[in-house]
Order: C-alpha cells, then sequence, then structure tokens
C-alpha cells in the first residue's frame, strides 16, 4: 500500500509548488486522489507524464539530445504524485517500456543518494510501478538511501492502474 | 576506456569486480554494471553452475580479470557472455527463470557509466 500525504492533497500542492518547503512531509509516493488541488498537481505532473510520452520509444537508449530539468513531480491520473530526485534531467527511455529521471540527488523528503526514479509500464507479472535508485542505480529504499533486495517492498512502488 | 553505451560494448572490457548485493549479483567493468537479477550460470569445460549454488561464488569472482570476447543478446531469451578464459556467463531473460522471481519481473538491467541511464530487460 502506498503512504497517503499527511493532510491530503493540500499537501501535494504546496509540496508541488514549493517542493523544499514540503520535503519533510513528504513521503515518497503520494496520494492526492480525494483532494481538491488534485486535479492542479495532475495539470503539473501531466506536463511529465506527456513529456515522457512524447519520447519515442525507438529512441536509443541513454541519448538526450537536450538535457532536460525534470518536472518536480509526475502526476498520475488517480493524482498519485511520484517525487523526481532535485536536479534530475529527462525523460530518458528505460529500454523497457517505461521511463527515468536520472544525475539528481534527494529532497521532498527523499534521501540524498536516491539520484534517479523510473516509472515503469505494467508487463505480464507486474503492474505499473516506480522504482528509486542510487548512482548506480541500484534500488534503493527513497527514504534511507540503502540498496535493498528483489523482494522488498519498497523496491517496487505499485501505482493505481489506469486506462 | 572507449564509449561505452549498449551491452555489446562490453566486448574487449575486462571484468574488474564482481559485487554481491543483497539478493543479485552485478559484474562490473570499471564503470559499466551488468546485473543479473535471476541467478546468473556459469559453464565452462562442460560444467554448470548457478548462483548462489554452493562455490558459485568462488566460480564468479575467478572471472575478474578476464575479458569478454562475445556478447549475445536474445530478448526473452538470454544475455550471455563469453570471456577470453573460455567461460560463459549467462543471464536467463525468459518467462520461467522471471517467474522463479516473482514478484520481480525484471531480469537484468544494464548500467553504462555511473550517472548514465539504464537499461532493463
Amino acid at each position: 500500500m502506498l503512504p497517503v500525504v499527511p493532510g491530503g492533497g493540500g499537501a501535494l500542492i504546496r509540496a508541488a509548488a514549493h517542493a523544499d518547503e514540503a520535503a519533510a512531509a513528504l513521503p515518497a509516493i503520494a496520494h492526492a486522489a480525494s483532494s481538491a488541488g488534485a486535479a492542479q498537481a495532475a495539470a503539473r505532473g501531466g506536463a511529465g507524464v506527456a513529456e515522457a510520452a512524447t519520447t519515442p520509444a525507438s529512441a536509443a537508449v541513454g541519448t538526450l539530445a537536450e538535457p532536460r530539468r525534470a518536472p518536480d513531480f509526475v502526476v498520475t491520473p488517480h493524482g498519485e504524485a511520484i517525487p523526481v530526485p532535485d536536479g534530475a534531467v529527462g525523460p530518458l527511455s528505460t529500454r523497457a517500456p517505461g521511463f527515468q529521471y536520472i544525475g539528481g540527488s534527494g529532497g521532498k523528503g527523499l534521501d540524498q543518494r536516491v539520484s534517479a526514479v523510473r516509472i515503469m509500464d505494467a508487463n505480464q507479472r507486474q503492474g505499473r510501478r516506480v522504482v528509486y535508485m542510487n548512482e548506480r542505480d541500484q534500488r534503493v529504499n527513497p527514504y534511507t538511501g540503502r540498496t535493498i533486495s528483489k523482494s522488498d517492498p519498497l523496491a517496487h512502488l505499485y501505482l493505481k492502474d489506469w486506462e | 576506456m572507449k564509449d561505452i553505451r549498449t551491452l555489446h560494448d562490453l566486448v574487449d572490457e575486462e571484468l574488474a569486480a564482481v559485487c554481491f548485493v543483497r539478493d543479485y549479483v552485478e559484474f562490473c567493468f570499471d564503470g559499466p554494471i551488468l546485473r543479473a537479477l535471476v541467478p546468473p550460470i556459469l559453464a565452462c569445460d562442460g560444467t554448470q553452475i548457478t548462483f548462489p549454488d554452493p562455490t558459485s561464488r568462488d566460480q564468479l569472482c575467478a572471472l575478474i580479470g578476464t575479458t569478454v570476447q562475445r556478447v549475445e543478446l536474445q530478448d526473452d531469451v538470454a544475455i550471455t557472455l563469453t570471456f577470453t578464459s573460455g567461460h560463459v556467463l549467462r543471464i536467463r531473460l525468459d518467462d520461467d527463470a522471471r517467474a522463479r522471481i516473482w514478484p520481480e519481473s525484471e531480469a537484468a538491467h544494464f548500467v553504462p557509466g555511473i550517472g548514465k541511464p539504464i537499461q532493463v530487460w
């Protein structure tokens, strides 16, 4: 189960607008589906999703014509906000269906050792999910920055499905 | 070091380290990393051993200092690295191998370098 933003979507919106201010309160994955501000968050995060969607699947892995600063958050149609490490760039291809933001460091409640985040499409065995990584692209606990095993619940943060 | 972008660029690269991280194995090439999330299989002289079988760690570490001679990538089948020593390292990408590590569904990662985007199988 994904953690929920204390205080509901309002906190999320403030976090989206003033990420540093909300860093202490924001969990790695925030849920604001029922909040009045969710639409605003979705609009902001939607830019990230839309931006990622414009990256052709056939694009060469690892190439980025001009590094673009990542959004603070990517927000799903259900209002789940995915914090992106500060200073990250992307979106970039992951080869498998999904996209990633890399080269950042912490922020928004993430440990400083968290440098990248992947947002992966569903496949035969797993649903849509979020994976936080360190600079070696090892999966980490987003709160502590420590490496985790494949079976750790924080290795894959599942998103609510959407059409 | 040459510019490494894809798995096939590992040809002629020397294996510098084998890292056992939690419950998976990384093969490090002084920058690039091939990560096996499914148990890697090492074959040589007609025998093979699968991590984490007894002695598999020693045998995987024996690859350190050897050079990649050939890289073969067959999507949904396997990533296979042949070393100059004659050892063959195989990371399965098939459904059966993935099923054994459920709920994980990713079989392998390739990181071309620190700070470079990961490639997922």
